[in-house]
């Protein structure tokens, strides 16, 4: 399972998509603008970056389609979690949770570097 | 959006360097994704989002190549750094078509199958980079050092 995924820390982007998924199905303007929302600004996707990202949580079924519209004469393809994907994102951020009070313990002490 | 035209004809540019089946599966859905992101009145794709899409179509283009077979058949000889696009590292091999790609990580890759517009694109950059010359393959009375990063 999720053979790509497994290997090495996951990519902010990525982190980041699954993120803006995880309240719902999105199509990728919206997690574009979403993407930047829960970033404060600071993470802003380029549409290769993005499409590149989707193209292999897809492939590793991390991701699926959930429903496609035409807007505008446009095609608009909204993305949703798979189950797969919601455990992915939840280990990953569990981790990053982990690292962050360990980082923050740390620092708090007397003498640390934090008052 | 009315005088849009040109603006999605140029990116539709751009996309037509990704491979056929990416294509076939996203082109319209970026296409939608790029519009939706332009300015009022834009005429051209911003260089970074051009960029972005050029070392992502190269990325996806490109077929890795292990390190055994680097060692192999190709002998690399001379291996040149240089940065066309920000985080993003094409290393060449001496006349093998062979380059290096380092996005989230480093991939090997192969010229070879990569669409022609791409290539040219490559190529053309080697050429500004003086490169070229430099990189002229080893011939049997010029035996090449062994590169010590293999």
């Amino acid at each position: 399972m999720l053979p790509s995924m497994a290997q090495r820390p996951m990519q902010e982007a990525t982190f980041m998509i699954l993120t803006a998924l995880a309240a719902g199905s999105q199509h990728g303007y919206g997690i574009i603008t979403d993407v930047k929302a829960i970033s404060g600004g600071r993470v802003q996707l380029k549409a290769g970056t993005l499409y590149a990202a989707l193209d292999r949580l897809r492939a590793d079924k991390v991701i699926e389609v959930d429903r496609e519209e035409i807007v505008d004469s446009r095609l608009r393809r909204y993305y949703r979690l798979t189950p797969d994907g919601a455990e992915l994102l939840a280990a990953e951020a569990a981790r990053l949770q982990a690292n962050a009070v360990v980082a923050l313990s740390r620092l708090k002490p007397a003498g640390g570097l934090l008052t | 959006m009315s005088d849009s035209a040109g603006l999605e004809r140029r990116y539709g540019r751009l996309l037509a360097l990704y491979p056929a089946a990416f294509r076939s599966e996203h082109e319209q859905e970026i296409l939608a994704v790029l519009m939706a992101g332009a300015d009022e009145g834009q005429q051209r794709p911003r260089t970074a989002e051009a960029a972005n899409l050029i070392k992502h179509a190269l990325w996806i283009s490109a077929r890795p190549i292990s390190r055994d077979e680097l060692r192999g058949p190709f002998r690399i000889s001379v291996l040149r750094g240089v940065n066309y696009w920000p985080r993003t590292a094409l290393v060449n091999g001496a006349g093998t078509g062979l380059v290096e790609i380092k996005l989230d990580r480093q991939k090997w890759v192969w010229l070879g199958p990569l669409r022609a517009p791409l290539r040219r694109l490559i190529v053309s950059a080697e050429d500004q980079s003086g490169l070229v010359a430099a990189l002229d393959p080893p011939t049997a009375d010029s035996p090449s050092p062994a590169d010590p990063s293999l």
